[in-house]
């Protein structure tokens, strides 16, 4: 038998237990050689790893009592080489401020648990620096978005399929890009049309090189009209795919792992997280108007609406902008069909969380209430100004607050 | 024709919201319901919002029962599901609305099909 010296030990914290219960058993089922134990809350987890000391730590940010992050800096006091992943729906300042430290790792949620996998694989071969990120949410022109707007200087790599690619950022702008075939602006292009994989960002890293002249909105803009092209070509898509669908942060008060438990058939948690009933629902939530306020806060706001495809009406309300669709190039309608036959071949129906149509001048921007299947949020904005990662973080906390 | 701003200006005085198009085929656009008209009440309940018209929607499952104004008076009207939908593809309800081109160009100008 092999002891806890020699098996290497991962404390997985997170206050919801269904997750922690999740990943720990399918970690320790899949990878016998990990020693995986669980914690609920902050205290615990700083008891558990202090009386026996721990090779990684996986934690949420967000738990009552004691938070992710007072555990996090806690447990580097102690041990300041520990490899640590930081499981977390928003990219705070706080977090953002950790992962300066080269020891602390990143995962979006929600996440896929090949990913989650992967990357305790890679913190305990390697003690790998930088932080590491799975993509499976958002599409890799927001997460470049991202990281130019927190004006982050280091080394992007992406994997896609075998391939590698690497971005430079230099204080919010982008000056080189790398990958096997192509440098400079075409490598950028190149790297944004892959669908998913995994990056890391190593931090402080300069670039070795300028190849890049395009300021980064052209280069988004580019690329989303690359992408749309290759959308709009495509006629058999691959069946190994999975970054098509967006899938915003989930809110921190609800199981953001609904769907990851419910994937796996063994769980006795199995939870669908839409209820196809309509409920009787009695109380206003306190913030509806404050949600919906937060819609025209958006950068390059245009308009939005309520959809109701029950009814078949489409509502406006005061302060909601008046929603001035432009007209719809010939071609537009093409690009949403070849997109439905996509989603149809890959049989991802039901995990579409929104979808973007690019017009030439608004992006319009169509998401279902998970709590109500026939309401459709629909939001254009004008594509000069818009910050579309935000656009559809703030969409998703409309959404949220609205579920009555 | 009203125009949009001034039909976001009704709306907002009747405190109601607006109704900017109804999908063709759909129980609103067949009973009549249509660009201009300002939702007053569903089931029962005011709707002055977004979130009010998600709860008061919610009190049925068949169908709603609406109140709009139009032309200086309320009327009810009452609104049936289809028995048979088949789940709404987001995909295409986009590609639906952007080709109704619902209130495109100028807001001031623009008409809206119902």
């Amino acid at each position: 038998m092999t002891t806890s010296g020699q098996r290497q030990r991962v404390l997985i914290v997170d206050d919801e237990e269904a997750l922690a219960w999740s990943l720990s058993t399918r970690l320790a089922k899949l990878r016998p050689r990990y020693e995986v134990d669980t914690a609920h809350d902050g205290e615990t987890a700083l008891a558990k790893l202090t009386a026996n000391p721990i090779d990684l730590l996986v934690a949420d940010v967000r738990m009552p009592g004691m938070s992710g992050l007072d555990l996090i800096v806690a447990a580097l006091g102690s041990n300041p080489d520990l490899p640590v992943i930081v499981m977390t729906a928003y990219r705070t300042a706080d977090v953002n401020r950790l992962t300066d430290n080269s020891s602390i790792q990143f995962l979006e949620k929600p996440f896929e648990f090949e990913r989650f996998l992967g990357l305790v694989d890679r913190s305990l071969a390697h003690g790998q620096k930088g932080f590491s990120g799975a993509i499976s949410v958002q599409t890799l022109p927001d997460v470049v978005q991202l990281y130019v707007l927190s004006n982050a200087t280091g080394a992007l790599t992406i994997r896609h399929d075998g391939r590698e690619g690497k971005l430079w950022f230099e204080a919010g702008a982008i000056p080189h890009a790398v990958t096997d075939q192509n440098r400079g602006e075409e490598a950028f292009f190149e790297i944004m049309l892959w669908r998913d994989g995994e990056f890391s960002m190593q931090l402080r890293a300069m670039p070795p090189e300028r190849s890049v002249s395009a300021n980064w909105q052209e280069l988004l803009m580019e690329s989303c009209r690359r992408i749309d092209e290759r959308d709009r070509e495509e006629s058999s898509p691959s069946l190994t795919r999975k970054g098509w669908t967006l899938t915003p942060p989930p809110p921190a008060d609800d199981d953001p792992f609904a769907d990851l438990i419910a994937e796996e058939p063994a769980s006795a948690l199995a939870t669908k997280p839409d209820d196809p009933k309509p409920k009787v629902s009695k109380e206003t939530p306190m913030n509806i108007k404050d949600s919906l306020a937060k819609l025209n806060t958006i950068d390059g706001f245009v308009g939005a609406a309520l959809v109701d495809s029950e009814s078949g009406m489409l509502l406006g309300q005061e302060g909601g902008g008046t929603l001035n669709l432009e007209v719809a190039a010939a071609g537009n309608t093409e690009v949403v069909r070849s997109k439905r036959k996509t989603m149809s071949n890959l049989g991802l129906k039901e995990s579409i969380e929104d979808i973007l149509i690019t017009l030439t001048k608004q992006y319009h921007l169509i998401r279902p209430l998970r709590s109500r299947s026939a309401l459709f949020f629909y939001v254009a904005l004008d594509r000069t100004r818009a910050n579309l990662a935000m656009a559809r973080i703030a969409l998703a906390d409309v959404e949220k607050e609205l579920q009555v | 024709m009203i125009s949009k701003t001034a039909l976001f200006q009704l709306a907002k005085t009747l405190d109601g919201l607006a109704v900017l198009g109804c999908m063709q085929g759909t129980p609103a656009a067949l009973a009549g319901v249509r660009y201009g008209d300002v939702l007053l009440e569903v089931n029962g309940r005011r709707t002055r919002n977004f979130g009010e018209y998600i709860e008061a929607k919610a009190l049925r499952a068949d169908g709603m029962k609406v109140v709009i104004f139009r032309s200086g008076e309320e009327r009810p009207i009452e609104l049936e599901y289809a028995s048979q939908r088949a789940p709404v593809d987001p995909a295409t309800l986009l590609g639906e609305l952007v080709t109704m081109r619902l209130g495109l160009g100028d807001p001031d100008d623009e008409r809206m099909s119902s």
